[in-house]
């Protein structure tokens, strides 16, 4: 056992101090909330207007991504469309978190009939590719980026229901639980106070790992048309806009389609992490 | 299918899903690298233009960009269905692209009354539809009454063509008379059009729907061979073919064997598969790739297409855009040389009036000008006041006005531009593209402000087609108006002269009341493979393919 556990051991140490691809991962995030919250202060470009004669100018020192077919500074567009395109994804995943957890734990905790409809709900959702339910449901709600967080929130309540009740059901048939019912504590007490503090962990780490999904989920929606009308800029939207100018001007599809896979990138390498932290804790 | 996590084993699943994201997101930055790579190199040279001794045979590809809601051209008349169904119809008579003129087709000959009431075809023997029954003046007839009969919410357009139409007489098997209840000048050009093309009596007793789904039989050098509205359509040169019109370049069966309409959305696939030899012709380059196409040897034709022009159309219902003052300052606040230079080609024009250059009866009007400063004039005049975002307000009402356009040639860039431009003056421009197979409906639920109409038709009656209350009434205006009287009379005057005064009065009252908001005159323009000879456009800038051959 001591031999087995050193490496072990070793390597939780040299983990204690994150590693450049954290570090890296942390960057990232840092400037894409930066651009969220802040974006006068990392660009100085209008996002909406341009001058159209300068259209299609690859990268330069004035431009550093270079101008759209409209001659907007497609930095400027990236940066000021962090907001919405980070915004999106935050509240589905809150969205995700919130009734997931809510089902999850209802459903380990009360078991029985209820279990068993709740659960055959979910497999319901699980049935269906996540994309192609958000699809269906930002159809039936209309357009807008607030509509596409519901959607992609909406898609991945399953995956969270599924964790909590296994938590759930796990930590009912433990004996600190048992010994609180045996007190005589009420259910709903002992499913707050007792059941929720230990099911919602790993709910919790899964909602980092579903926030870099739920970037690329929302992106692929608005690239796909269904985010805000224009001039409003977006991450997905940008590509999209882009994508006809391939051929004579790469930079407007590429760069934003770079940024967009370097903040799930780094949501990914971050929650992973926070996996392995929580682990040794 | 996504894993079902359990808690004793889900850290290994997590890990594989963690790989799963990050590979999504690799391989969308990967493809994309790929897309660059694949289109930057594929430049074949070679010699444009015609020449040479053409050969028959061969399958042509044509790309797309929508899908063809409905094949069939009485009812529909966007750019995509004409395309199809020009080569496979043919019509009364046909008008030459450069002089306007109406020249012999179907009908050898024909008189008019003097009142413009009446005409008289005298069709030309031996013509027999695809399924091999005659094309003789009952079919003929049965055309114009069928199209009276779908009315103008089915057959909006045709149905304008045969404004006043009361009935056909056949004289005898080769000779029918048409008649309108007032004078109808524009009918003869409008019997050039595919939208009055001939179809088989079989097919005219189908229903509407039907037709739509491809089920056309009519007398053309091409025939319906498969029909996937999202996908392709297949047509097959039709043989013993040997009506043509004597406008094109040579007689008897068309050149190319197959013809294969592919709908591809995407310009850059296009602009690839033009230049990989997958697609001849590309029926809507993009503008940023038509410098490099024309440089490296392929073919470039561009017309500007006749009638009405791109305009904005104010609907006249809606409160805040039934203010002149409001439509004005759109009028006067639209950059019209910077939409042109900035996102259009070098065929395509700033507008002079509501009817295009290209058009008989042009001329250009007064009014048409850029002047934000008068515009904003106009605004502060009805009491249009800037609010906090630069947008204007009114007793708390923001000044946002709804734009509904559709997949038309470099339309989106355009619109975005035109929004930038309405926000410099205070006016919220909101813009949605409608698909084609929603546009009906949004047009007819009269939920916008702002429509953007291009009418492509070589005849002015055109304006009237699309502003008369008689007509279209785009303006949805809800009583007749001046200009409504004196569109209807250019339409009955067959004095030439008198007819331009009157068509000039017509649209220069269009634009002194901004019920049509000219923007510039969209030319057609479509890119082709040095392998494709014999291309031309038709009178109305719309795709011909019946000369067309491959130089193998």
């Amino acid at each position: 056992m001591t031999l087995t556990d050193t490496p072990a051991a070793a390597r939780g140490r040299v983990r204690r101090r994150p590693g450049p691809g954290v570090v890296l991962s942390f960057l990232v995030l840092g400037l894409a909330v930066l651009a969220a919250f802040a974006p006068g202060l990392l660009a100085h470009q209008s996002p909406v207007e341009g001058e159209v004669l300068e259209k299609l100018r690859p990268p330069s020192a004035e431009h550093w991504f270079g101008t759209d077919h409209l001659g907007r500074d497609v930095y400027a567009r990236v940066v000021h469309g962090a907001g919405l395109s980070l915004r999106a994804p935050l509240i589905a995943v809150a969205i995700a978190f919130g009734a997931g957890c809510t089902l999850g734990l209802v459903s380990g905790f009360l078991g029985g009939p209820v279990d068993a409809v709740i659960m055959r709900l979910v497999d319901i959702l699980l049935a269906v590719p996540s994309l192609l339910l958000s699809l269906a449901i930002v159809a039936a709600l209309g357009f807008g980026i607030t509509n596409v967080a519901v959607a992609v929130g909406v898609a991945s309540v399953a995956a969270f229901a599924r964790i909590t009740r296994a938590e759930a059901l796990r930590v009912r048939s433990s004996p600190f639980v048992e010994a609180a019912t045996t007190l005589g504590v009420r259910g709903p007490q002992v499913l707050l106070r007792h059941v929720l503090p230990h099911a919602v962990g790993p709910a919790l780490v899964l909602s980092t790992l579903e926030f870099g999904t739920a970037i690329l989920s929302v992106s692929a929606l608005s690239f796909l048309g269904y985010g805000e009308p224009p001039p409003t800029p977006e991450w997905g939207k940008i590509v999209s806009e882009g994508r006809d100018y391939l051929a004579t001007a790469w930079w407007v599809a590429l760069l934003p389609s770079l940024v967009i896979a370097a903040t799930v990138l780094a949501t990914n390498r971050l929650s992973r992490w926070f996996d392995a932290r929580g682990e040794r804790i | 299918m996504r894993p079902v996590r359990r808690p004793a084993d889900h850290h290994p699943r997590r890990r594989a899903r963690h790989t799963a994201t990050a590979a999504v997101a690799l391989s969308l930055v990967l493809s994309l690298a790929t897309a660059c790579a694949g289109t930057e190199d594929a430049a074949s040279p070679g010699a444009g233009g015609d020449g040479g001794t053409p050969t028959a045979g061969g399958t042509l590809a044509v790309g797309l960009n929508t899908s063809v809601a409905c094949v069939d051209p009485h009812q529909n008349s966007s750019n995509v269905t004409i395309f199809v169904a020009r080569q496979i119809a043919d019509s009364l008579t046909d008008q030459d692209p450069e002089t306007g003129e109406i020249t012999p087709w179907l009908a050898e000959s024909w008189e008019s009354a003097p009142d413009a009431t009446s005409y008289t075809f005298h069709l030309r023997d031996g013509v027999t539809f695809s399924d091999g029954t005659p094309l003789d003046a009952e079919a003929v007839a049965a055309n114009f009454d069928r199209i009276t009969e779908l009315g103008p919410g089915v057959a909006p357009l045709a149905s304008t063509y045969l404004d006043g139409y009361t009935g056909s007489e056949v004289i005898d098997p080769q000779t029918v008379t048409v008649t309108f209840d007032h004078p109808n000048v524009q009918f003869l050009q409008g019997t050039a059009t595919i939208t009055l093309g001939i179809l088989a009596p079989a097919t005219l007793a189908l229903t509407p729907e039907e037709r739509c789904a491809g089920d056309i039989v009519a007398a053309g050098p091409f025939v319906i061979d498969s029909y996937e509205p999202e996908q392709r359509i297949v047509l097959s040169r039709r043989d013993g073919y040997d009506w043509a019109s004597p406008a094109v370049e040579h007689t008897g069966e068309a050149y190319v064997e197959t013809v294969n309409f592919e709908v591809v959305p995407e310009s850059g696939v296009r602009a690839g598969q033009l230049r990989s030899g997958e697609l001849h012709i590309d029926t809507i380059p993009l503008t940023e790739d038509v410098p490099n196409l024309e440089a490296s040897g392929f073919g470039v034709l561009g017309r500007p297409y006749p009638g009405v022009g791109v305009n904005l159309v104010p609907n006249l219902e809606r409160p805040l855009i039934s203010d002149v003052n409001v439509r004005r300052a759109i009028l006067l606040g639209a950059d019209r040389e910077e939409i042109v230079a900035g996102v259009l080609t070098e065929y395509d024009k700033v507008a002079q009036n509501v009817i295009t250059s290209a058009t008989p009866f042009f001329e250009p009007l007064d009014g048409i000008t850029y002047d934000p400063e008068q515009a904003v004039e106009l605004l502060e005049e009805s009491g249009w006041v800037p609010g906090e975002d630069g947008i204007r307000e009114k007793d708390g009402q923001r000044l946002e006005l709804l734009a509904l356009y559709h997949a038309g040639r470099q339309a989106s860039p355009m619109m975005e531009l035109l929004q930038g431009q309405l926000r410099e003056i205070g006016i919220d421009l909101q813009i949605r593209l409608e698909a084609p197979a929603d546009l009906a409906a949004a047009e007819a639920s009269g939920e916008w402000d702002l429509w953007y109409t291009p009418f492509h038709r070589a005849e002015a009656d055109a304006a009237r087609a699309v502003f008369g209350v008689t007509g279209r009434n785009q303006n949805r205006a809800p009583e007749p108006r001046p200009v409504d009287d004196v569109l209807q009379e250019q339409s009955g005057e067959s004095d030439p002269q008198r007819r331009q005064e009157l068509i000039t009065e017509a649209t220069q009252e269009l634009v002194d009341q901004a019920y049509a908001i000219p923007l510039y005159e969209l030319a057609g323009v479509m890119s082709y493979a040095p392998v494709v000879k014999g291309f031309h456009f038709e009178a109305s800038s719309r795709l011909s393919l019946y000369d067309v051959w491959l130089d193998a």
